[in-house]
């Protein structure tokens, strides 16, 4: 028993080990030079805040999923499948687009994800019938993609910018957005962890947790709250990343692991991904200023594990 | 911990399932509910685990209403077996045992301790500790159930209520799992009400069978005093033979064929 909480704690720091590695190929994969004050001053004021946000927007989509599927009891129920994501993105767009926010702004930019994934989740949440969550989820997902598509049309001079959020992407995001928006995640991360055993104990059904002492409608309402706050947490610094938040889950129950486990999981994964949208934006452009957006890699990846998944994990 | 029903009915809808059911468990006891599919037995079991709102009368325990204490106060009181467990992927057996501090611990305490000492305590006294490490959904049915009684005894209260405890397990399988409630239930002194869907299991773990008909209370005693041919008519709707089982002096029900509808409702006419 203690051999296994060693071998736990050895496992643990063996993905910690991963962070540094993830971050020097993440730094490197662009290219460029780290000598010369204009390079490290790139490096500085965009190759990190991007790295950043990567490792911030991954760690929140990564908490949210877990948290969501170990609350709705769904491997498939993830932000993007659960109109929060859709939602949270759409609102951003949306006070973009009206002119509501300026589109630069750190704190305007998430208080629209909040709006937009409020709704989003709650118009979900409503539906109450979880057992076809896919299928409502894709329904969301379409209404959401419907009414973007009716504001871009609306606004076609901005639609550069607005596929930007569209695809999901970690560039662009300044030190100002992240210094927002790290409060939000970690203080999130950190209520997300503390409900642990809320999660633990609704995971096995309402009943379950009812006779254990936990109310379960109260016990969900505080895990949805947490994870449509990281999701528009998400959502605010880099738009609609697909699959981290579905497919991350999956690694942290393998490998047996909780909120901390995501946090770490979705971080490395999302920065990983970016380290290599960055590098195959440069193989295929040939040039240092064109990007793949984080957002394709993840999705094309994303899918793929999920096939994966799916053949491995019966229902 | 004494359990008092006074009154109670229930209805799905407006499909009535209880109606005037009372009924007093005294600290100690070993009562099994009985009855045919749908006589209300489950509900019955439900209502006093709280999960179920009655529609009128009340349920106490130890003196205090039900419905004035919160789940937290109910779980350190009871803890309860039902049906079946969804499955969890992943899900260790500590892992679940674990979450039987919940009610004593709240959310904050249970952050820390990985295994707690009343855990190690449930799994050794129900025989799974060498499971303790193994997926949950990787158990036979009967470890399963060994496990899942783990967990009710890790939740350290005086009463467990069981929803039918042996059902879709093999002949070996079920006196285990009995045989195991009846050793808690004297190594914790626990209350214990049990739905069981198998008669001769009623007669020889049970105390005290109370059978269920229509939505009351049919007949309620001991089982060498309430199992007739009689009673296997009315609640069960079947013509059978008790006979003495001489080993364990308890009685067996020998069903031997099923009533029709229609000899029912004359039985129901007769009360």
């Amino acid at each position: 028993m203690k051999a296994t909480h060693r071998w736990g704690a050895v496992r643990g720091a063996a993905w910690i080990a991963l962070l540094p590695v993830v971050a020097a190929a993440h730094v490197l994969a662009p290219g460029r030079p780290l000598t010369g004050a204009l390079n490290q001053r790139i490096l500085w004021e965009l190759g990190v805040p991007r790295l950043l946000t990567a490792l911030l927007a991954g760690a929140a989509l990564g908490v949210a999923g877990y948290v969501l599927q170990a609350v709705l009891r769904n491997p498939m129920a993830a932000p993007e499948f659960t109109g929060v994501n859709p939602g949270a993105v759409l609102g951003v767009l949306a006070a973009l687009t009206l002119g509501v926010v300026p589109a630069d702004s750190a704190v305007g930019a998430l208080l629209a994800a909040v709006v937009g994934g409020a709704l989003g989740g709650a118009a979900f949440a409503s539906m109450r019938d979880t057992a076809n969550l896919v299928v409502y989820g894709l329904l969301g997902s379409a209404l959401l993609a419907g009414f973007t598509t009716m504001l871009l049309a609306y606004q076609p001079g901005r639609f550069g910018n607005a596929l930007r959020w569209l695809i999901g992407s970690v560039e662009g995001r300044v030190w100002e957005h992240l210094s927002v928006a790290w409060w939000w995640i970690a203080g999130w991360i950190a209520l997300a962890w503390l409900s642990s055993a809320v999660l633990a104990v609704l995971s096995p059904g309402d009943d379950h947790a009812a006779s254990l002492g936990l109310p379960p409608v109260a016990g969900r309402a505080v895990a949805l709250t947490v994870a449509i706050a990281l999701t528009a947490g998400a959502a605010s610094l880099a738009g609609a990343i697909a699959f981290v938040g579905l497919v991350v889950p999956h690694a942290v129950r393998r490998l047996r692991g909780g909120v901390l486990t995501a946090t770490l999981l979705g971080g490395l994964t999302l920065a990983g991904a970016d380290a290599l949208a960055q590098f195959a934006g440069r193989a295929l452009a040939g040039t240092q200023r064109l990007g793949l957006p984080t957002g394709v890699v993840t999705a094309l990846a994303g899918a793929a594990v999920l096939v994966y998944i799916a053949r491995k994990e019966p229902a | 911990m004494s359990i008092a029903i006074d009154s109670l009915h229930f209805s799905y809808g407006s499909q009535p399932v209880l109606n005037g059911v009372s009924l007093t468990v005294e600290q100690g006891e070993f009562v099994a509910l009985v009855g045919m599919n749908g006589c209300g037995k489950s509900t019955l079991l439900r209502l006093v685990a709280g999960l179920l709102t009655p529609s009128s009368g009340s349920i106490m325990l130890d003196g205090d209403p039900l419905r004035s204490l919160s789940r937290r106060q109910v779980a350190r009181r009871m803890a309860v077996l039902h049906q079946t467990l969804p499955p969890v992927p992943g899900l260790t057996v500590r892992q679940l045992v674990r979450q039987g501090g919940y009610a004593h611990r709240g959310p904050l305490g249970m952050l820390w301790e990985a295994s707690t000492s009343e855990t190690d305590e449930a799994l050794a006294l129900t025989g799974v500790a060498h499971l303790a490490d193994r997926v949950l959904d990787t158990l036979s049915g009967g470890e399963r159930q060994r496990v899942r009684l783990a967990l009710a005894v890790a939740q350290n209260t005086r009463v467990l209520l069981l929803d039918e405890p042996a059902a879709h397990l093999d002949v070996r399988h079920q006196l285990e799992v009995l045989t195991l409630v009846r050793e808690l239930r004297q190594a914790r002194d626990l209350t214990v009400v049990s739905v069981l869907h198998e008669l001769d299991h009623a007669a020889r773990f049970a105390e005290r069978v109370v059978a269920l008909r229509e939505g009351v209370v049919w007949a309620d005693g001991d089982p060498r005093e309430v199992m007739t041919p009689a009673l296997l008519a009315e609640v069960f709707g079947v013509a059978g033979r008790v006979v003495v089982d001489e080993l364990h002096g308890t009685p067996r029900c020998l069903p031997d064929h099923a009533l029709s509808d229609h000899s029912l409702s004359d039985l129901s006419m007769g009360g």
